[in-house]
């Protein structure tokens, strides 16, 4: 599931990493990713992992070291 | 009729000669996001299932993952090798080692399985059968990749998981334990089978 990021498990893919929720760039091309997400928050089950003012996260992010 | 009992599509292999000239193309041409990086893999695992076993230690293999969402996950995979004079690309090999991918392209075409374990005894047991009307060329037992360096895992300031510190590290943790094994099937195509860690 999240190693391989299959679309058709979007509520696991958040349970398991819900910090992608707050990557706007990531839900605007992920059409069942951004359902899930709000599905979540409605019941509560999505932590806001991420400041509400983070639109783009990579670029509030610290620099990773780890370039692939 | 027998069931192997797969369970989706993970992703498709891209043999790539440069991951990150590939990787503009993917993005800015195909539109797929970019996702994960694993990179500088001296890894007798993964070498292995890829059919490499006897060289392991010669190949410097780097792996980018890209998604089109709702559609499909392609694993770009560049293949170095080190310790023939200097590097080379993996084309500059293909005449010398069997099972070397003839030249950049399409790769393995990779599925999860249920149970892997039971997926390839059934197609052992069909590879094994001399009087089986097709040929299955199986590449390994299903091995379990080497852990990775924490600084293999990353990504670039292209990926949508640039920062996203603790799922590079989760992915990372994640990586040694899909169990996997390929073939490759009577019309040349190889297939990788993955164990479902879900």
């Amino acid at each position: 599931m999240g190693w391989t990021w299959r679309g058709d498990s979007a509520e696991t893919l958040l349970t398991q990493y819900p910090e992608l929720a707050n990557i706007q760039s990531l839900t605007q091309r992920w059409p069942s990713l951004a359902e899930a997400a709000e599905r979540l928050r409605v019941s509560g089950q999505l932590p806001n992992v991420l400041p509400e003012n983070s639109e783009n996260p990579q670029e509030n992010q610290p620099e990773n070291p780890q370039n692939g | 009729m027998p069931d192997l009992g797969l369970k989706n599509l993970a992703h498709v292999h891209i043999i790539v000669p440069d991951l990150d000239e590939a990787a503009e193309f993917y993005r800015e041409v195909m539109g797929f996001l970019e996702m994960q990086s694993h990179h500088g893999l001296v890894n007798r695992g993964l070498a292995t299932y890829y059919g490499f076993q006897e060289i392991w230690d010669r190949l410097n293999i780097s792996l980018r993952f890209l998604v089109f969402p709702e559609v499909l996950t392609i694993k770009l995979v560049q293949i170095k090798t080190i310790g023939y004079g200097g590097s080379a690309s993996l084309p500059t090999l293909s005449s010398q080692v069997p099972y070397l991918y003839g030249n950049v392209g399409p790769g393995p075409i990779s599925v999860v399985a249920k149970d892997i374990d039971a997926t390839y005894r059934i197609l052992s047991n069909y590879a094994s059968d001399y009087s089986a009307k097709f040929k299955l060329t199986l590449l390994s037992e299903p091995v379990f990749l080497s852990p990775l360096l924490p600084s293999q895992t990353g990504a670039t300031e292209h990926s949508q998981l640039r920062g996203q510190d603790r799922i590079l590290s989760d992915l990372a943790e994640k990586f040694p334990q899909r169990a996997k094994f390929q073939l490759i099937d009577p019309f040349g195509v190889r297939w990788e089978f993955n164990n479902d860690i879900d």
